[in-house]
């Protein structure tokens, strides 16, 4: 029995001999608290802030001006795996910190965040530990946490698993100016929001709201709220440039035909009497220049027929450019500028 | 090309190879984030009155006009999926589809079937370079954004400096018939931007861009654009944008907020906006050349949490409308506004909330008082209820022809792991009808998926 055992130990051994060389992954053989107790500080080997504001980790030139004597030059006196020695490459966590900013917070007190705690804090058994999330919170960034500005410390939050919490505050409102947002920092908002959230409001999908898709969500600010449909009307001539920032002037256009509100102007007009008399408080101008876009989402692609046979040149209506118009493009060589003006000998 | 542009463009490249390499020494190792992916399949069945406006053969007026009511009941599907970080961490695709059926319908009026992608593209990414192609949403350039099938490219040129391009085909989705729309190129026929954004969420996050569009042989559309959010203390927010016509040089819309917290429970916002509508019009729209009001308005909020449950709050906004040129009394009235007072019930872990809004809208001419009261909470287990009620006030009379009414009932609970099952009933008193009920049975499952070990 013994001798089996005696076997298989060795079997074990020699196995876990010629297990691969990733096993006997090279580490450095090192204790801060010997260091600490020969009288060096924090600085004496971590050295001056980088260009980032991060502190290097020593050079193994750094350790050699100490370590001097000649068993102390060997590579095996430090690195584990002397024969691979590993690259010792700069770790990116994904984060914004600048030890550069944060020293003179706490008086260049390393301790404050590398510490352990005071009870079981001894040179001797001293190895700083790299502070967690919990102790940031703890000592300075509380506010932060509550806030959920998460980006204030992560430039990234994909490796976690994170729902529910943002890097921007989404107060009341927010839906109103989340447009900004997007645009600045869109990178962030699909931290957590995957790229088809935008298209779930912003390309619509024909006539089914968000509130239909979303029906248990009633306390949500969605902008088509409730009976939208019934209200457009009003909500339209209220928000005009709320519409219009999303929707085009196409938009309207094909509904309203097909529900047989769009059309030209005429008996089956849904325009009110008096609608082209000059005389008339209905008078189209007054509503065309308080809500073109009205006209536009009826009458954008037949507005040459419409629009233009009075208010051509040397038309009955008067001139529809605005003081100081610029037409941005080359007058008179273009479809849109010679419908009325004719074309340029 | 003159040596002057050639020695501008080989400086050009051997900045970007540079500041990608240094980049690319930034970014290393950053690509071995789990992949995940993110699956929404939604089934909506609705039984639902369309109105059409018909005319007699002879109408001698308005009145001799009326609605027809057609009943549809179309069956909707809606798909979403989103993966990250496939094939080592470099591929990312994202789709969202729907479609819907009615075979009910008239198809004389639509079609019976219809369907599109509404967006539905993939990304490569490697270090600090990253392109894509499909079709895609593009929340900056356009005003409210740009609907595009095309393609486009990234380059990160510090850690938070992005410069990013794109090209394509603008989507202008044809809302034609009563069942839903299809996918529509009319319009603008081409667009292409850049953009370059510094992007440190918490401090200052800044873009500024350029879209130019083209249709019909001409620009349509040259707008440059800036946005910014910054927080320069910690309980204080600004952001803003500006978006400008660079054909008609004019201001087409800007914004300017600022959010400040008092206490953590007191939020203040004040803003100013502007919008100059004639400018969104396409200069291949001979309309573009009208003249039309500009809106300019100020606007402050407050929202006050009395205790953790509960959160009450206003808003008030100043509305003045210009038209350059027009003497007021053709004009019309100057000035209109909104007010708005809400208050937000929810309960810790969120299963039970109530709103309760009563908002109002004058624009000078008319008036309308939009109030509103909804909630949901927990039934049974994870079977929830949800009820909502509205009444939109045409000029402050219960019985104008334009005041509506509107109702709805909602539950809904799980039928399996992922699966949940769901039904609406609705009661309307619209302008067009005087009494209508609706009803909607509503199918969902999510697939969340997540492999691959995260650092």
């Amino acid at each position: 029995m013994r001798s089996l055992l005696l076997a298989a130990l060795s079997c074990a051994l020699l196995a876990s001999c010629n297990r691969p060389t990733s096993v006997a992954r090279d580490h450095i053989r090192f204790a801060h608290a010997p260091h600490l107790a020969a009288g060096l500080s924090c600085t004496s080997c971590h050295v001056n802030p980088t260009a980032s504001g991060d502190v290097a980790l020593p050079t193994e030139q750094r350790c050699r001006s100490c370590h001097t004597r000649p068993a102390q030059q060997r590579c095996g006196f430090c690195h584990t795996a002397p024969a691979a020695p590993r690259r010792y490459a700069r770790v990116d966590r994904e984060l914004r910190f600048s030890h550069a900013l944060h020293g003179p917070r706490v008086d260049g007190n390393c301790m404050t965040c590398h510490g352990v705690d005071a009870e079981t804090r001894t040179v001797r058994s001293f190895e700083p530990r790299v502070p967690n999330m919990d102790g940031c919170a703890t000592r300075c960034h509380g506010g932060d946490m509550r806030a959920l500005n998460c980006s204030r410390c992560h430039s990234s939050l994909r490796r976690y698993s994170i729902e529910e919490v943002s890097t921007v505050r989404h107060g009341p409102g927010f839906a109103r100016h989340h447009g900004a947002e997007a645009r600045s920092m869109g990178a962030t908002c699909t931290q957590c929001h995957e790229p088809t959230f935008c298209a779930r409001c912003h390309v619509a999908l024909p006539g089914l709201a968000l509130a239909d898709l979303e029906p248990m969500a009633v306390t949500r600010d969605f902008v088509h709220r409730g009976d939208f449909f019934a209200r457009h009307p009003e909500e339209s001539r209220f928000n005009t440039n709320t519409c219009t920032r999303c929707h085009g002037v196409n938009f309207c256009d094909g509904c309203h035909r097909a529900s047989g509100i769009g059309g030209g102007v005429g008996p089956a007009s849904t325009h009110p009497p008096g609608w082209l008399s000059p005389s008339s408080p209905n008078n189209h101008a007054r509503e065309a220049r308080r809500n073109l876009l009205s006209c536009a989402s009826c009458h954008e692609s037949d507005a040459t027929q419409v629009c233009t046979p009075c208010h051509r040149v040397g038309g009955v209506a008067p001139n529809p450019h605005p003081p100081g118009f610029r037409a941005g493009i080359e007058p008179r060589q273009h479809s849109v500028c010679t419908v009325c003006h004719g074309v340029s000998p | 090309m003159s040596p002057r542009a050639r020695r501008f463009a080989r400086s050009l490249a051997l900045s970007l190879g540079v500041a990608t390499t240094l980049a690319q020494a930034q970014t290393a190792g950053q690509e071995d984030a789990p992949a995940t992916m993110r699956v929404r399949f939604d089934v909506i069945f609705r039984g639902v009155p369309r109105y059409v406006l018909s005319a007699q053969a002879n109408p001698v007026s308005a009145d001799d006009r009326y609605w027809r009511t057609i009943a549809l009941a179309p069956l909707q599907e809606r798909v979403n999926l989103d993966a990250s970080n496939l094939l080592r961490g470099r591929v990312d695709v994202h789709l969202s589809a729907w479609n819907a059926i009615d075979l009910t319908a008239p198809g004389a009026v639509d079609g019976r079937v219809v369907g599109d992608i509404a967006v539905g593209w993939a990304r490569y990414h490697r270090g600090p370079w990253s392109v894509w192609a499909g079709r895609r949403f593009v929340a900056w350039g356009a005003p409210g954004g740009l609907h595009v099938d095309g393609v486009g490219a990234e380059v990160r040129l510090a850690e938070a400096l992005r410069v990013e391009a794109i090209a394509g085909r603008p989507v202008t989705p044809v809302y034609g018939g009563l069942l839903g729309g299809r996918p529509g190129f009319d319009g603008a026929t081409g667009a292409g931007g850049l953009r370059i954004g510094w992007s440190h969420p918490g401090a200052l996050s800044a873009s500024v861009s350029y879209l130019e569009q083209w249709a019909a042989g001409i620009p349509a559309r040259r707008v440059a654009e800036a946005s910014f959010v910054a927080n320069p203390l910690r309980w204080l927010d600004l952001r803003g944008s500006v978006s400008w016509d660079l054909l008609g040089l004019g201001l087409m819309q800007a914004d300017l907020d600022a959010s400040a917290w008092l206490g953590r429970t007191v939020e203040l916002d004040v803003g100013y906006g502007h919008l100059d509508p004639a400018l969104l019009i396409p200069r291949w729209s001979i309309l573009s050349v009208f003249v039309t009001r500009t809106f300019d308005e100020a606007r402050a909020r407050l929202s006050w949490r009395i205790v953790p449950a509960l959160q009450v709050g206003a808003e008030g906004a100043a509305i003045h409308y210009d038209v350059a040129g027009v003497e007021a009394s053709k004009a019309g009235p100057a000035w209109g506004g909104r007010a708005e007072v809400f208050a937000r019930l929810s309960s810790r872990d969120r299963r039970e909330s109530l709103v309760a809004i009563a908002s109002r809208r004058d624009d000078g001419v008319q008036r309308m008082t939009l109030m509103r009261l909804a909630g949901s909470f927990p039934l049974v287990r994870e079977v929830f209820g949800a009820i909502e009620g509205a009444v939109a006030l045409d000029n402050d009379d219960f019985s104008a022809p334009r005041t509506s009414w509107y109702g709805r009932v909602s539950m809904e609970g799980p039928i399996a792991v992922g699966w949940r099952l769901g039904g609406s009933v609705d009661a309307v008193r619209s302008p067009i009808a005087t009494s209508e009920l609706r009803g909607m049975l509503h199918l969902t499952a999510r697939y969340d998926r997540q492999t691959g070990a995260s650092r």
